[in-house]
């Protein structure tokens, strides 16, 4: 293909990528450089990188950041442990699969901020879990500061397993039969088959998956907004504590919001960039 | 709701025959406009103007006035929602939205700034009013106010009214639920224990120990959002006779021998009436608390009173026992703010203001009020319902004797977010000086960072 052409089949997919991600990410970085406030739009000025420097000394930008590598690092690989393991569970089930596939899948079913509130309801007062948790102790259990974190954790792994099941049942049923049936034959035990056949056959959907929920998790709003609102600011994530500083009405700060969003982007950049040389260069390899 | 209908036609009738009048004896835009009641003759050189109905008694419309309207709801304000949808009748169409209050400020904010706000009419409490008017958002009402005034008796609205939605000698909304907060009791339940209505905070807190042995919950109060705790901090300060900031400058005084004491007792409040669960209801939950007789003494906003005499959700053994009186003080003032809530039009409103402010007027009249105080307190002099609550006396003390309005400092609603989200931390052991030297290091980075200290 000559250079006219190629240039004639991308410049429609190369315009809209500009129009959709390079303008926004321009703008929010040239905002990032203002003063700009909420509650004057029409007047900002440039002030370099004075939003940078308050976000950096800011104790709540370095607490919304521990919390969201926390919640990462803990959320996604049990995320993905309970995914492959009721995918493997299912796989072997005859009878009854499809109920079993709806009940586990529920959860990602449901509109998040919805998922979400009907699990904080669970917890509080008056709630399902709350009222037995009073039945067994005599004391009502409150949603507070000693518990919320755990909360959000609990329902991000509730919400987002099926996601990880569901990618890792379809793997399965890719799987050649003929491969677990040859290593059965040859004398291999269920932990044998399943790292040296099963693992193997599912590492780039694995990979997808891992990458899918990293991302998820470190951009993660609705649940933390939902269970900890303004209450419990020690458990923002960076997207509740940017959301608070740039949009709440009676601050406001967008122009220290936008330094915020700037900051989570390199941020959630340097965690992936790990990922993805080494899937670049397995696929080279692969290639070659 | 015959007496409504009957008591709504007397009023109508008597401002239509007002307007008719007026009309005759004036040759003013005010009086051409709007001046003929449905069933009067129009003069030759005039155009007939016709009114809606008695309940939205407001010229019809030629074209389709669409309304958006977001606001935050509670029963009067729901009463004064369907007095709106009675202006469809003037062919008017309303989209009335209610959020939590503040989610429903943050939404408003965020469409107001945009510059091209989405809805034609937004509804809060002065204290928001007054943010968004120094912001620059909310239209200045002075000159339809002037040329309505006599049409529509706003001088039936008390001027201390009106100046809690001023700024600058600007108008920027038309009062229509006057509110404070003030104490409930059962009063069945403490004459059994022998508890003496309180009158102060620390009278309130000493109760708490009988009641709690007493197997009922300690002097309550809404404290799960960080909002409430701002009000009644701001409540108890205001009763020690501080204001939280300067009016004129913005420098905090909260932070005070007064200020670290007011927050004590709301932290004393927490742990010795409160409990553990006090953080866990919101004003919805206070309220039924009382219904239920859960709760028999707390703070409540006066707009609540109303349902302690429902009895479709009060039980029984509650229903007309529980009682009303003046506000709480720690000092010399009554601990209890003096709030109006009221429509506004947003400053670049899409559609011809006037006739948004005609909905406001025909939302908020004597008839509407009428029908309105059933529910609440009212804002028009000599406007009540027999059927409304019984906490006339203790709203009105509240009001006069309490701590006033709150600050319309532009730097004020840093001031609240900063000390609600400082305080509300007392729910999980912050001790009251520690949340209130938090409060005043975050105020005044951010008011500084925004240029509103002098």
């Amino acid at each position: 293909m000559d250079r006219r052409s190629f240039t004639f089949f991308v410049l429609p997919s190369v315009s809209v990528m500009t129009m959709l991600m390079v303008v926004p990410l321009g703008t929010t970085i040239w905002l990032s450089l203002t003063d700009l406030l909420l509650r004057d739009l029409d007047n900002s000025s440039f002030i370099g990188l004075a939003n940078y420097s308050e976000v950096l000394r800011d104790p709540a930008f370095w607490r919304a950041t521990r919390f969201t590598l926390a919640f990462v690092a803990i959320t996604v690989p049990i995320e993905m442990t309970l995914g492959i393991t009721f995918a493997l569970l299912l796989d072997r089930v005859g009878r009854g699969r499809s109920i079993y596939l709806a009940a586990i899948l529920l959860p990602f079913i449901v509109t998040p901020v919805v998922g979400t509130l009907l699990f904080r309801n669970l917890f509080s007062r008056g709630g399902l879990v709350s009222w037995l948790i009073e039945l067994v102790t005599g004391t009502p259990f409150v949603i507070d500061g000693s518990n919320v974190r755990f909360l959000i954790m609990l329902h991000a792994v509730w919400h987002v397993t099926p996601f990880a099941f569901v990618a890792v049942f379809a793997g399965l049923q890719t799987l050649p039969q003929e491969r677990v049936e040859a290593a059965a034959i040859d004398g291999g035990k269920f932990r044998e088959i399943f790292w040296h056949v099963t693992i193997p056959h599912l590492k780039s959907i694995l990979f997808f998956v891992a990458i899918i929920s990293i991302m998820d998790s470190y951009r993660v709003f609705d649940s933390v907004f939902v269970f900890a609102g303004n209450r419990f600011d020690d458990s923002h994530t960076l997207s509740v504590y940017n959301s608070v500083v740039a949009l709440d009405a009676k601050i406001g700060r967008l122009g220290k919001g936008h330094a915020i969003a700037v900051l989570t982007v390199i941020g959630i950049f340097a965690a992936l960039v790990p990922f993805l040389v080494r899937s670049y260069k397995e696929q080279i390899a692969d290639r070659t | 709701m015959k007496a409504r209908t009957k008591t709504g036609r007397v009023l109508a009738a008597l401002a239509i025959g007002s307007l008719f009048v007026a009309a005759c004896g004036s040759d003013d835009e005010a009086a051409d406009t709007a001046t003929e009641a449905t069933t009067a003759p129009a003069e030759e050189s005039e155009p007939e103007v016709v009114l809606a109905s008695d309940e939205c008694a407001i010229p019809v419309s030629a074209d389709v006035v669409a309304i958006d309207v977001m606001g935050w709801e509670f029963p009067i304000i729901t009463q004064y929602a369907a007095e709106l949808k009675e202006c469809e009748a003037a062919n008017y169409s309303f989209n009335i939205q209610f959020l939590d209050s503040k989610e429903a400020q943050n939404q408003i904010n965020l469409d107001l700034a945009t510059g091209a706000p989405s809805y034609e009419m937004v509804q809060g409490s002065n204290q928001f009013i007054v943010e968004l008017a120094n912001k620059g958002l909310l239209l200045p009402l002075n000159d339809l106010i002037d040329k309505y005034r006599d049409q529509f008796g706003l001088d039936n609205i008390p001027q201390g009214m009106w100046d809690l939605v001023t700024v600058d000698g600007k108008i920027y909304s038309i009062p229509m639920v006057a509110n404070t907060q003030h104490v409930f009791y059962n009063e069945e339940v403490l004459n059994k224990l022998g508890i003496a209505v309180p009158k102060t905070y620390d009278e309130a807190i000493t109760a708490c120990p009988k009641l709690i042995e007493a197997g009922y919950a300690g002097f309550e109060m809404m404290l799960s959002a960080d909002w409430a705790w701002q009000i009644e901090y701001d409540n108890v300060l205001g009763s020690l006779g501080v204001k939280p900031i300067d009016n004129t400058t913005g420098q905090p005084n909260f932070n005070s021998a007064e200020g670290v004491k007011a927050a004590q007792i709301l932290s004393d409040i927490v742990s010795k009436c409160g409990g553990k669960t006090i953080g866990t209801y919101s004003t919805d939950d206070v309220q039924n608390a009382f219904q239920t007789g859960e709760y028999v003494l707390g703070h409540l906003w006066a707009s609540r009173a109303a349902a302690m005499d429902d009895a479709e959700a009060t039980t029984p053994e509650v229903l007309g026992k529980v009682k009303f009186a003046p506000a709480l003080t720690g000092g010399t003032v009554l601990g209890a703010p003096a709030y109006v809530d009221g429509y506004a039009i947003p400053a670049k409103v899409g559609v011809d203001a006037e006739k948004v402010f005609l909905a406001m007027l025909g939302a908020t009249d004597d008839e509407s009020q009428t029908a309105a105080a059933k529910f609440g307190g009212v804002t028009r002099s000599g406007v009540s319902n027999p059927e409304g609550p019984r906490n006339g006396e203790a709203l009105n003390v509240s009001t006069s004797k309490g701590r006033g309005a709150d600050q319309t400092h532009p730097a004020a609603a840093i001031y609240r977010a900063e000390i609600g989200k400082a305080l509300i931390k007392i729910l999980d052991g912050a001790s009251a000086a520690d949340a209130i030297a938090a409060a005043e290091a975050a105020y005044l980075k951010e008011a500084k960072a925004q240029n509103l200290l002098s």
